[in-house]
């Protein structure tokens, strides 16, 4: 893949002020977004996943602010962006998201076909009888059987799946470069979740689309990403192209994560689980955030952060373990096990 | 294989739930017939609708079964009986629900959230509610002195275990867990599935696990119940049933489940269910055995498919 950076960010420190206390929800993160990729995002909840993509369309909530870093898109920096005006010529047009569950992103009292029109007027300036014809075919596009009448239904008469593909239809009506895509599928069944990923493929090939996911399924990962990125404790921690994350991770987490998935043959034998919780983000990390669940955890990871360490020029990640003084450590049986060869 | 040999500790004889009233009557589960042996970990799969958490909660006698019978040790446990019974069946069949946010009251306390049920029961002294607290919450590797806290202080894995030692606290045999770990993340997950493991090596329970997560049953379940909208189309053993699954809408269900491996999840052939291939107009689909302990809903001309298919299955496997 060319490097064609479409959106990057830097340094991206994120705090929400609690009742006078302060909770670091990104630290730090930083993360170039390649022109028509799929980038998944993987993490455990609280790990600041949802967070992060909110705040690149200046969703975040009232109570949390941008202490510092900047995202950087054709040319300009989004955190400076203040008003809500401001935001409006990005948000929806330039980076449009799925959010989770279908049944509450859609308004109840107007007609499905209204909500994607009223998206086509918007972002396209197509008025009329021409807008209610193209909103149809987003329609049609999305997959929805009968796309004349049900156009005329309103979101109760839809299923859940119904739903998210209309939720679908309305993101992709606003033309935007990038569409963020939050946990879309969780909310569903897993024949229909697997349907959905498909649309959302399809989608992203015919619209030349560039698409984040936020999950934390890792078979929803494997089945859409180019590139994964896994998230802890409000920072990236592993970054590589998909094979190189699932058949060759390198961070103790993502280990801990792959080896924690049941799998075929396993039956009966117990499974990797991590020990002990996520830290509090409300207390300054020192060193590594998962040193004190990593029983290899070294001395350092308890003193200093460890910076990224380049496995290849697509992979990196943030352990004190590839560092070349490191002892060497072996990620769990489990995966090597069923890892494929390393690429 | 666990569980193999005496009499089932669970019978359901076709079970029938139906709710709403004259105007509105929808039949959640539809003639559900099947036995849980001692020791043995039984799945029931489906989609969200099919019914599965009804299956469980006809069990337990929250929801009336509208007819059919459900029997306990061969004893029948549901429609009226006698308020004895109705004691033991209380204390031997427990559950753990799928939300640890929801499903445990906020206003009281650790200790109190899982003793309640041993204060319907008569000659448990306080000091015996205390010993007996204080070990289910050990057993669920929880500490004692958790029994003074409010459950907004723990995270969600150790809610569930609340929700687990509250079960164990009534010393049960069978344990009807529904969607325990779906709202679990996955490194909770892998806990809370080695803690359900290690009880039934410990204790020799007996689960009824209602998930849609096959993943997850794949590793847990001895045998699995596939349920579509209120029937069982398909039971067997786990491994035959992934192997070897025979009714379309099972072929449809395993073939979506996501697999953490990116080169298969790519090439991955998604089989997509259409419950128009078959015609039940003249003959109706029945409950078959079709091999010892595989059972499957079919009518008589799908029959002799499913057989042929089995054959040549066994064959290949050298059965």
């Amino acid at each position: 893949m060319t490097k064609d950076v479409i959106l990057s960010i830097r340094e991206l420190d994120l705090r929400f002020n609690l009742r006078g206390r302060v909770l670091n929800a990104l630290r730090g993160v930083s993360l170039d977004i390649c022109r028509g990729e799929s980038l998944a995002i993987v993490g455990e909840s609280g790990s600041g996943k949802s967070v992060l993509c909110k705040a690149l369309i200046g969703l975040t909530d009232a109570n949390g602010y941008i202490a510092g870093g900047e995202i950087i898109y054709n040319g300009k920096d989004l955190v400076k962006l203040k008003e809500d005006s401001d935001w409006h010529a990005i948000r929806g047009g330039k980076i449009a998201m799925v959010m989770q569950d279908p049944m509450t992103s859609l308004n109840p009292l107007i007609t499905v076909g209204e909500q994607i029109a009223e998206a086509v007027r918007l972002h396209q300036g197509l008025r009329g009888a021409e807008a209610e014809k193209a909103a149809l075919d987003y329609l049609k596009d999305v997959g929805i059987p009968e796309p004349e009448r049900r156009f005329r239904q309103y979101p109760h008469e839809f299923s859940g799946g119904m739903r998210q593909r209309v939720v679908i239809a309305i993101a992709i009506a606003c033309r935007p470069e990038i569409l963020i895509c939050d946990e879309p599928t969780t909310a569903l069944d897993v024949t229909i979740q697997a349907q959905i990923l498909r649309l959302l493929r399809a989608a992203k090939e015919k619209y030349r689309l560039t698409t984040i996911y936020i999950t934390h399924d890792l078979g929803v990962v494997a089945n859409v990403a180019d590139r994964v990125a896994v998230m802890y404790a409000g920072d990236l921690v592993e970054i590589g192209l998909c094979e190189e994350v699932f058949y060759d991770p390198r961070h103790p987490y993502t280990w801990a994560l792959l080896a924690s998935l049941p799998r075929p043959g396993d039956k009966g034998s117990r499974l990797y689980a991590i020990a002990g919780a996520p830290p509090n983000l409300f207390q300054e990390i020192r060193g590594d955030a998962f040193a004190p669940r990593n029983p290899k955890a070294l001395k350092i990871d308890f003193i200093e952060r460890p910076p990224y360490f380049e496995v290849s020029p697509t992979h990196k990640a943030r352990t004190w373990l590839l560092d070349p003084r490191a002892p060497k450590a072996e990620p769990p049986e489990s995966i090597r096990r069923t890892g494929g060869p390393a690429l | 294989m666990r569980g193999e040999e005496g009499t089932p500790l669970l019978e359901v004889k076709n079970l029938n739930v139906t709710f709403g009233g004259r105007h509105c009557k929808t039949a959640a589960v539809n003639g559900v017939s099947f036995d849980i042996r001692k020791g043995e970990t039984f799945g029931v799969a489906g989609e969200s609708g099919s019914g599965k958490t009804t299956i469980g909660r006809a069990i337990v006698r929250v929801v009336p079964v509208t007819s059919g019978e459900v029997r306990y040790k061969g004893e029948r446990i549901s429609g009226k009986i006698p308020r004895s019974l109705d004691g033991k069946i209380v204390r031997a069949i427990q559950m753990i629900f799928q939300d640890p946010m929801s499903s445990i009251n906020e206003r009281a306390k650790v200790g109190y959230i899982v003793s309640e049920g041993l204060y319907n029961i008569k000659g448990v002294s306080p000091a015996e509610r205390q010993r007996k607290t204080v070990m289910a919450l050990t057993e669920v590797g929880l500490l004692p002195e958790f029994t003074g806290r409010f459950p907004h202080e723990f995270s969600g894995g150790q809610r569930q275990r609340i929700g687990i030692a509250r079960a164990l606290v009534m010393e049960p045999e069978l344990i009807i867990a529904d969607e325990p770990v779906s709202a679990l993340d996955v490194s909770i997950r892998a806990q809370v599935l080695n803690l359900l493991l290690q009880l039934q090596k410990e204790r020799g329970l007996t689960y009824l696990f209602i998930s849609h997560d096959l993943s997850v049953m794949h590793y847990i379940c001895d045998r699995i119940a596939i349920m579509h909208r209120g029937v069982f189309v398909e039971l067997a053993d786990t491994e035959r049933l992934y192997k070897n699954p025979l009714h379309p809408y099972t072929k449809a269900l395993l073939s979506a489940i996501p697999v953490a491996d990116p080169r298969a999840e790519k090439q991955k052939k998604l089989f997509v269910y259409n419950p128009e291939i078959h015609d039940y107009s003249t003959y109706k689909p029945q409950w078959n055995e079709i091999e010892p302990g595989h059972f499957v809903l079919a009518a008589e001309r799908e029959l002799d498919k499913y057989r042929e298919i089995c054959l040549q299955h066994n064959y290949r496997e050298g059965i």
